[in-house]
Order: structure tokens, then C-alpha cells, then sequence
């Protein structure tokens, strides 16, 4: 996978298996922000690398704002859907998350709070077509 | 500030998560464990082993001395919620430490009379927290005040410079000599409370907050 990287997906297996392949790209360090509508698939695709990642017990940072999960890595699975204001995640120590370059962190919903995102990370945005048709868009900014 | 012996000192801005309780620089107790993610856990633990090696109660503490960032927000927010509770209880004062000048004070004590050094630190990924000392007469003079800089910008601020901080081996390069001592040691917190905390002196401690605040006043700004 070289970016900016283009996939659709048609079904849950299509996405499982672009999951999958970027999951063989993802090392320690690593912020991966997720956008896109409400039903899209964030969590989804992000379940699908955790399990890759021997992971199985993962469900939606919404209402918890950040899941952490052990695996060969560990994890921070952040949602900003709820967030109102960029000072409640100063709130919550996510700069000490940031500090922490040995865990890989997914950002959903990123693109509310862009002032907090890291310079160095993968966004991924994910758009849906009338025909149900996933776009899955990866880029890389450095 | 005699009156305020014994001192217990508090040290959780960054790695370490260390207690002191300190007499005079020829008898004092200190303890530290450096484990990622164990402040909270651990912080309480550390402190009871200091009283007990010490052999005194929390009672007979006089005043508590924090180190009050900048640093670790969650590592902040537990040394001076520890602190704070302490102090309510015992109904004693707590002296704020500034990290970064606690660690120049120790630092002072090994580098030679008018050389120059920088103290580093992360914020998140891409800042740093940043300032210039220099050795004068066994203690330290800022040459630069501690502010925020881009994680880029540090060979253009610390050229050739001795860096204390956890910034890291991705960004060491020869020019720059980067020291990996991001923290005071506790017994350095306690040091610096009793030289120049006499005017620090907080008794009304509900309003003492670590020093991070003024990071998110200068990014909010920049909106």
C-alpha cells in the first residue's frame, strides 16, 4: 500500500479484507484518524484491524471518548463525535496519549478537531454511494 | 524556612514517580519507581515508604513541595491532587516547584560555572516544551524562558547545546547532545522548595493548579 491510496468496498468482506492490508502497514507510533458520515464503517474497519490484531473485545469509543486495548501493540481508539470543545480533550490528557510513540492511536471523527491531530498521521475518509458502495481514501500527511 | 522541616516532596511531572521527605541535605529519605502508566497506583505507596524509612508519621510533615510542571498532564494532575489531599488533611502549605527549574537547579550541580544548557521536554507530538539555563554562582539563570517551540525547531534553538529532556533518539543528531534526564529526582523538588519556595508559600490551596494550563491558553489562541 503507497498513498494516497484508493479502495471500494461492496460488502463487509471487501472491507474486511482492506482492513487486513493495512493492517500489515501499521507500526508503533502511528496516528490513523478515520472520517466520514455516521454508518460508514469507522468502527467497523478499525474492529477488523484490532482483530487482525488478536484484539477481539473491541466495541465504539463513542460514549467513552477513548478505549485502550493490549494486543502485539497497544491501542487507543479515540471517538470525537461527542466532544463540544477542543479544551475537553486538553481535558482528558490527550497530549499525554500523544506522547505515549510506542502506541498506535485511531482517531474517529478527527476531522472536527483538526488543531489537535498530530502533523504526522493517516487519514483515511470513508464515503458512502447510493448504492451502498464504501470509498475507502488513505492518505498521508507528514 | 527551617520551620518547615520535615518536607515532603512530590515528584510526578514525567517518568519518575518519586517522595522525599527531607531534613537538611545530610539526612533526608527518598524513593522512586519508574513505571509507565503506575503514578496513580503507586504514588501513595512511595510516599508511606518515605515516612517509614524516615520513621515519622504524616503528621509530623510541615509543608508539602510539588513539582508543578511543565510536564505529563495526567502526571501533573495526580502529584498535586496527592498533594493537595495531604495538605487538606494535615491542614499544611504547599510550596508549587517549577519542574524545569528544579531540574536546572540540579543539573547546576555538575556542569561548571557559566556554561549553558536547555531543558526539553515533550508537550505531544509535534511541541516541545523548551528553556535556557545558564550556571551562575552554584545555581542557575534562565538565558531563555521556558515557552512552547515546534519539535522541529530545536536545532535552531539548542544548537550545539547540551539538551535535557525526553525528546528522543528519532530526533538526535550531532548537532545537538541530547541528555536523557527529563525529571527532577524528588530530593532536587524538595531542594529548590527550601532555597527559593519562601515566597511560593501557598496556605489557601483550593486554587493551586499545575503549571499546563498555560499551554492550552497559547494554542487556543493561535484559533
Amino acid at each position: 500500500m503507497s498513498f494516497p491510496y484508493l479502495r471500494k468496498s461492496n460488502s463487509e468482506e471487501d472491507t474486511t479484507s482492506i482492513a487486513d492490508e493495512f493492517s500489515g502497514m501499521i507500526k508503533a507510533g502511528m496516528v490513523i484518524v478515520l472520517n466520514g458520515e455516521l454508518g460508514v464503517g469507522k468502527t467497523f474497519f478499525i474492529k477488523k484491524i484490532l482483530e487482525k490484531n488478536l484484539i477481539n473485545n473491541s466495541n465504539s469509543p463513542t460514549f467513552a471518548i477513548v478505549n485502550e486495548f493490549e494486543g502485539e501493540y497497544k491501542f487507543y481508539h479515540f471517538d470525537f463525535y461527542r466532544i463540544n470543545t477542543e479544551s475537553e480533550l486538553h481535558d482528558i490528557g490527550i497530549e499525554d496519549y500523544f506522547r505515549d510513540l510506542e502506541s498506535i492511536i485511531f482517531i474517529e471523527w478527527g476531522n472536527l478537531f483538526p488543531n489537535v491531530l498530530p502533523k504526522k498521521r493517516i487519514e483515511i475518509n470513508i464515503t458512502s454511494s447510493e448504492n451502498g458502495e464504501r470509498i475507502f481514501n488513505f492518505k498521508q500527511y507528514e | 524556612m527551617n520551620n518547615f522541616l520535615p518536607l515532603l516532596a512530590i515528584e510526578t511531572s514525567d517518568s519518575i514517580c518519586g517522595a522525599c521527605v527531607y531534613f537538611d541535605e545530610s539526612k533526608y529519605f527518598s524513593a522512586k519507581v519508574i513505571l509507565k502508566h503506575s503514578h496513580s497506583e503507586k504514588l501513595f505507596e512511595v510516599i508511606q515508604s518515605v515516612l517509614n524509612q524516615a520513621s515519622i508519621s504524616q503528621n509530623d510533615l510541615k509543608v508539602i513541595a510539588v513539582s508543578n510542571g511543565p510536564g505529563s498532564f495526567t502526571g501533573l494532575r495526580i502529584g498535586m491532587s496527592a498533594a493537595k489531599g495531604l495538605a487538606q488533611a494535615l491542614s499544611i502549605p504547599i510550596i508549587p516547584v517549577p519542574t524545569f527549574e528544579a531540574l536546572a537547579f540540579q543539573i547546576s550541580k555538575y556542569l561548571p560555572e557559566d556554561s549553558s544548557f536547555a531543558i526539553s521536554n515533550r508537550v505531544g507530538r509535534d511541541e516541545l516544551y523548551f528553556a535556557k539555563f545558564q550556571i551562575k554562582g552554584n545555581s542557575y539563570i534562565f538565558q531563555e524562558e521556558l515557552k512552547i517551540i515546534p519539535i522541529s525547531e530545536i536545532f535552531l534553538f539548542a544548537k550545539g547545546m547540551n539538551v535535557f529532556g525526553n525528546i528522543g533518539e528519532a530526533n538526535s543528531t550531532d548537532k545537538i547532545i541530547l541528555k536523557h534526564i527529563s525529571a527532577p529526582e524528588p530530593e532536587s523538588i524538595a531542594e529548590w522548595a527550601l532555597k527559593f519556595g519562601a515566597d511560593k508559600i501557598v496556605y489557601d490551596i483550593d486554587n493551586i493548579e499545575p503549571n499546563y494550563i498555560k499551554v492550552f491558553i497559547v494554542k487556543e489562541k493561535k484559533k
